[in-house]
């Protein structure tokens, strides 16, 4: 019942992210909602939770709307190591957090360009917009997790009570 | 703790049987048989009442909104469209003598175009591209409304892109602006030709324009007809800035695409 909770959740997310967050795209660069929240449980609860909903959040991003299934293992690896990592990193919650998030964006955009690139043989943007679009991307993404913080925090004492 | 580390050990063994399944779904020989796009389109149906019940509040929220801080210019607003619309039916009724006259020399000539005849119909964007990596739009318009993969989309500025994926009730379009997306182009001014390749951010690049062409800044560029899918002299964008080097073969053009793609909400396919 939890899980199908979750996924109930992750699908109103990703909704969320294709009619309004994809509209406010700063110069062509959207923020991934989904991606923040793989983070987040990551950062609280560890490598196999963070495994988990990464995966989950990977499997509704690439069946509701994506065109090749590769969020589902990029989302997945990210989740366990940021959950893994999460141990050696010192500092506040906030620093933790955004550490967090900014290894994640990196780490989630070059896992997804290998796999596109190489296994996918997608043509890519030139390496300037690459780069731009990197930048703008932990820049969005770090500013949209602070607004969500408090919303997760809330979020979680509802989905995750029964553990 | 024997217990723990043993769920521990078969969570990670699911883990790895579901990326192998994933992997294995999308090798070229099970691709073929698509599996994953029929999930896709049944997902993508499922979910259609949500994404335009959605769109369409976020529409009214935002609309409403606007509206609410734009009512004091309304009325002068309202006199000059009126104004603009009279004049509109004037230029209207002259083009319509125009596209009469077009059709029977046309006829005259035997000239059949692949695209005579062929009607606009008018689509919604209900949703975005979540992913950076690709930049698409979803189209309340599907099977039921006739469209097909491959079909142009515009809209009243001009290239918007093409439908690639079909739905009963949704598409998805690729615009240009996509890596992925190659149109054969024109300058409307000189007709030297070449191929517009999207960017994701920032503007089109044309590819293969010969370091001869008499191409320059602020040049219309548009659709050269010259495949199946877009007709001819659909406008695609301005030329920004261009640049060649003594040795090349080419010269680098950039191009300002006409559409605004952030603003995107009402588009035409162009149905056959």
């Amino acid at each position: 019942m939890r899980i199908l909770r979750f996924i109930v959740l992750l699908i109103s997310l990703f909704l969320l992210q294709t009619i309004v967050i994809s509209r406010y795209a700063i110069f062509g660069v959207r923020a991934d909602l989904l991606l923040i929240i793989t983070t987040l449980y990551a950062v609280n609860f560890g490598a196999e939770k963070g495994l988990v909903v990464g995966l989950l959040c990977g499997i509704v991003q690439d069946i509701f709307g994506g065109m090749l299934y590769i969020s589902t293992i990029s989302k997945g690896v990210l989740g366990f190591l940021i959950g893994t990592l999460k141990e050696s990193v010192l500092g506040t919650e906030e620093t933790v957090v955004l550490t967090a998030i900014l290894a994640a964006t990196v780490t989630n955009y070059f896992f997804e360009l290998v796999l596109l690139f190489f296994f996918f043989g997608k043509p890519l943007a030139s390496p300037l917009a690459l780069f731009i679009t990197l930048v703008i991307s932990c820049l969005y993404n770090s500013a949209l997790t602070f607004v969500l913080l408090p919303a997760f925090k809330a979020s979680t004492r509802y989905f995750m009570e029964e553990q | 703790m024997y217990y723990e580390s043993e769920k521990r050990k078969n969570l990670y063994i699911w883990i790895i049987v579901l990326i192998v399944i994933i992997l294995i779904l999308n090798t070229p020989a099970i691709r073929k048989f698509k599996i994953l796009h029929a999930a896709r389109v049944l997902a993508s149906n499922v979910l259609f009442p949500f994404k335009y019940a959605g769109t369409a509040s976020y529409n009214a929220t935002t609309t409403g909104t606007r509206n609410f801080i734009r009512i004091k210019g309304i009325q002068s607003e309202n006199e000059r469209l009126k104004k603009e619309l009279s004049e509109y039916k004037a230029k209207n009724m002259l083009l319509a003598d125009l596209v009469n006259e077009n059709k029977i020399l046309r006829y005259m000539l035997n000239f059949k175009s692949r695209y005579f005849g062929a009607r606009l119909l008018p689509a919604q964007v209900i949703g975005r591209s979540a992913s950076n990596w690709f930049e698409t739009i979803e189209i309340n318009r599907g099977l039921s409304d006739s469209i097909a993969p491959n079909t142009a989309v515009i809209n009243d500025e001009g290239l918007v892109g093409m439908v690639f994926d079909v739905s009963q009730f949704s598409s998805k379009v690729l615009l240009i602006t996509d890596p992925s997306s190659a149109i054969s182009v024109i300058d409307a001014s000189s007709g030297d030709m070449g191929i517009a390749a999207g960017n994701s951010i920032g503007p089109l690049t044309i590819k293969y324009m010969s370091s001869t062409a008499d191409i320059k800044a602020g040049d219309r560029i548009i659709t050269s007809g010259m495949s199946d899918i877009f007709p001819k002299g659909i406008l695609v964008g301005k030329v920004r800035s261009v640049s060649k080097k003594d040795y090349d073969i080419f010269q680098k053009v950039e191009v300002t695409p006409v559409v605004n793609f952030s603003m995107l909400e009402n588009i035409f396919v162009i149905v056959k």
